[in-house]
């Protein structure tokens, strides 16, 4: 299982050193767990991810999948298997005329016989729920099920880990539900590791770690309670909320409660104990 | 208006051309386009239309739908066609032939497109154009490169239709006024498209090399097998061939 | 300013209606929120209401003018109307002449143009410094204030604004909906679509819903969101969630600062 290891990481775009996107990130990501990476626009999230499977190479520092450094050209393509990316923009991710042939497109590339691409193709339309159009053009499917084909095209790579660069951010509330299941079900009963970069606070809740970028550094690693503890430096660098631990924050203010609540059966307790 | 624009789009049937191999389909367009530019006579181009026809008819897709798809390109023909009369061109078959050749081919390279779709194209056009790949010509890449256009052309189209509305919704004045002021109207839509053109080819690129394109050799999952109708494509291909070229010398 | 918006009805297609037989009518000074999942008909009405496409049926008045007696090329600087990620339309060098380039297209002079654009900049908050800049070099909630600005600048009576906050950090939402609050104050009408029940919720005093192309609720805030049929915000979400557990809180709750308010209330009984 793939372990990934980000060792003091700075990138940057040009050679100036004064521009840094990254700088001196270092950060282990267990094989099995399901890690959400939050900070306001342009803090670096985005670079990060594409540091993970080798698209970005660092400018200085390590990063390695498995024991395989990214910097060793002949590993990309272990790495790339083993680390699935998806985007923003579905569309711009879909290269197929037809749902299955476009989830072939990666099974193709590792040059599959015919009949474990049909395995895989129709294993993974499955898992995303969309086998019953695999014969329809993307052009004709929603917002979350383009999103959906997207994850079913890296699923069928066989990946160990799934990273999500703002994949849900141009979805509708129906279509980001949709994908969040999706990555539920992965995470927890097919073992993946998931690498969630998100901006909808709602979301980080699902997983069991945050990673809050600023600036091109971590600000805060912790559990989901842990992080959202700490919701001052969070509020301070403009970050939403997820709702429950805004309202706890709120109560907090009034000095009705003295901690942080992530759903009801946390938050009544508290209550009850002041009525 | 733009969003209608039918050129390059595949559009689901079941017509009998649907069931031809991409690489017939290429094969006879290209027999097709060759059969249009040596006709010489009234025969000839009664043959040429009737064979048209005669494959509209077979695509079941409806003369309206092209029409209206084809609409932008017509206005380009129709000016070439008055330059070609106000230069001196006062033959009037010649005229109406040259017309025709124009609209023949586009009308067939239409109907390709409509029942093929790109990815087979581009399949087709690998395996059909495989030899030069001996010479180094890049096969695949070109190939992959036409299938991607053709799939990102409703994308864009969808888009330019957004961008156009959102500047109309701004006053601006598209395609009014004298030719400076068209041309200078163009700008706020060809800026906003051109970026986000490369925002979108820079985000395939990295999706694509994400999905493992071109680290290795390549399977292909859906294998092309020719059926009998295809020997009938090709026959009837080169019999129009034939036929147009014995219009041209002997007729 | 008036608009009202009788038994409309508008199709793309022979046979399929995207939006069907909707009526309301929409008072000066006031900010609506359009709430309606995709494919609800919400971005037709905006385009109707803006006048960039006709009613297939219906009619829609301006102060009482039918839409079809006004001059086709005037409406748009009178209804504005702001797309779903506008920035993606920015074309110009720089920022203020990409602003004026609506003020321009209404024929007002360069120079009043550029005032105007100015005095649209300030209005959304977007310092003096970054006036030069070319819009591409802007950050993302800045690109889009600039977009709105763009709109602004052409002084409409109505304001229309689709998705206008998708994709932007609270900070950026926070910003973009304290412009529409100042713009209302100064007497426009505002009218936002969005598939969030809670920004509906937060910033909207009245609120139509819309569902499968039909109107299915329209009034004031709090009187819509009471209704059972009506998708519900989080803070309500939340509310309800409490109210199971046998803590009672009034309904329907808008916003979670009202939320904790009602729970001090409760505490303090």
């Amino acid at each position: 299982m793939a372990d990934i290891v980000l060792d003091n990481c700075f990138y940057s775009y040009s050679n100036s050193l004064e521009e840094k996107v990254l700088s001196g990130v270092s950060l282990r990501v267990e094989a099995g767990s399901f890690i959400s990476v939050i900070g306001p626009n342009g803090s670096g999230k985005s670079t990060l991810a594409k540091l993970l499977n080798g698209l970005y190479i660092p400018s200085s520092g390590i990063v390695e999948v498995d024991g395989l450094s990214t910097r060793e050209k002949k590993n990309i393509p272990q790495i790339r298997r083993k680390v699935a990316l998806l985007f923003q923009n579905p569309d711009n991710q879909i290269v197929g005329d037809t749902v299955e042939d476009d989830t072939a497109f990666g099974p193709e590339n590792l040059g599959l016989d015919r009949d474990e691409i049909t395995k895989r193709v129709e294993d993974s339309l499955s898992k995303v729920g969309l086998l019953e159009k695999r014969k329809m053009s993307p052009n004709t499917l929603s917002g979350g099920e383009k999103a959906r084909l997207g994850i079913a095209g890296v699923l069928a790579l066989n990946p160990e880990v799934l990273v999500l660069d703002e994949a849900t951010a141009m979805l509708d509330p129906e279509g980001r539900k949709e994908v969040m299941a999706i990555l539920q079900d992965l995470w927890k009963y097919q073992g993946k590791t998931i690498i969630l970069i998100t901006h909808h606070p709602e979301e980080t809740i699902y997983g069991e770690r945050i990673v809050v970028l600023d600036k091109g550094e971590i600000k805060l690693d912790g559990s989901v309670a842990e992080v959202y503890r700490k919701s001052e430096t969070l509020k301070k660098l403009g970050l939403e909320l997820p709702p429950y631990v805004e309202l706890s924050l709120l109560l907090k203010e009034k000095g009705v409660i003295d901690d942080i609540a992530f759903d009801s059966s946390s938050l009544c307790p508290l209550l009850e104990s002041k009525i | 208006m733009i969003r209608d624009v039918t050129l390059g789009r595949f559009l689901e049937g079941d017509g009998v051309l649907y069931k031809l191999d991409p690489r017939t389909k290429l094969m006879g367009l290209l027999l097709y386009i060759v059969s249009l530019f040596v006709f010489k006579t009234w025969l000839g181009f009664t043959l040429t239309l009737v064979f048209f026809l005669v494959l509209r008819k077979l695509s079941k897709i409806s003369f309206r739908y092209m029409l209206k798809g084809l609409k932008p390109v017509f206005f380009i023909i129709l000016f070439a066609t008055i330059l070609n009369v106000i230069l001196g061109q006062s033959d009037w078959t010649k005229t109406l032939f040259t017309l025709w050749r124009m609209i023949g081919a586009v009308f067939a390279s239409n109907l390709l497109t409509l029942t093929t779709r790109p990815r087979e194209i581009s399949d087709g056009l690998e395996k059909g154009l495989s030899f030069l790949s001996i010479i180094h010509f890049p096969v695949h890449e070109l190939a992959t490169i036409i299938s991607l256009a053709f799939r990102f052309i409703p994308i864009l189209t969808e888009e330019a239709g957004r961008v156009i509305d959102a500047q109309k919704s701004r006053g601006s004045k598209i395609g009014e006024g004298k030719i400076v002021d068209k041309a200078k109207s163009i700008m706020p839509i060809i800026i906003p498209l051109f970026i986000s053109a490369f925002r979108r080819s820079d985000e395939l690129a990295l999706a694509m090399d994400s999905r493992l394109y071109g680290s290795g050799k390549r399977s292909v999952w859906k294998k092309m097998e020719y059926s009998k109708i295809d020997i009938y494509g090709y026959m009837v291909s080169v019999l129009m061939l034939a036929l147009m070229i014995i219009d041209r010398c002997v007729l | 300013m008036k608009l009202r918006v009788e038994s409309v009805s508008y199709s793309y297609r022979k046979g399929v209606e995207a939006l069907s037989d909707v009526s309301f009518s929409v008072e000066q000074g006031t900010i609506y929120g359009i709430m309606g999942e995709t494919g609800s008909g919400k971005s037709t009405l905006l385009k109707l209401l803006n006048g960039l496409y006709t009613p297939t049926k219906g009619k829609i008045f301006l102060d009482d003018r039918e839409y079809s007696s006004i001059t086709k090329s005037t409406l748009p600087f009178r209804v504005g109307l702001v797309f779903q990620y506008p920035e993606s339309q920015l074309f110009e060098e720089s920022v203020i002449l990409d602003v004026a380039f609506g003020p321009k297209n209404k024929g007002r002079s360069k120079e009043e143009a550029i005032m105007d654009a100015e005095k649209a900049l300030v209005t959304v908050g977007l310092k003096k410094d970054k006036w030069n800049k070319s819009p591409f070099n802007l950050s993302g909630g800045e690109k889009r204030r600039a977009a709105l600005a763009g709109v602004i600048a052409m002084n409409p009576e109505v304001l229309v604004l689709d998705e206008i906050a998708a994709g932007l950090d609270k900070e950026g939402k926070d910003r973009i909906f304290s412009v529409l609050e100042k713009l209302k104050k100064e007497g426009k009408t505002i009218i936002f679509v969005s598939h969030s029940p809670d920004d509906v919720a937060r910033y909207a005093e009245r609120v139509l819903v819309l569902n499968k192309g039909k109107l299915k609720a329209e009034g004031e805030v709090r009187e819509v969101f009471s209704s059972p049929s009506v998708p519900k915000n989080q803070s309500e979400v939340i509310a309800s969630e409490i109210r199971e557990k046998g803590i009672n809180l009034p309904s329907p709750i808008l916003t979670l600062e009202e939320l904790s308010d009602e729970i001090v209330k409760v505490i303090d009984k």
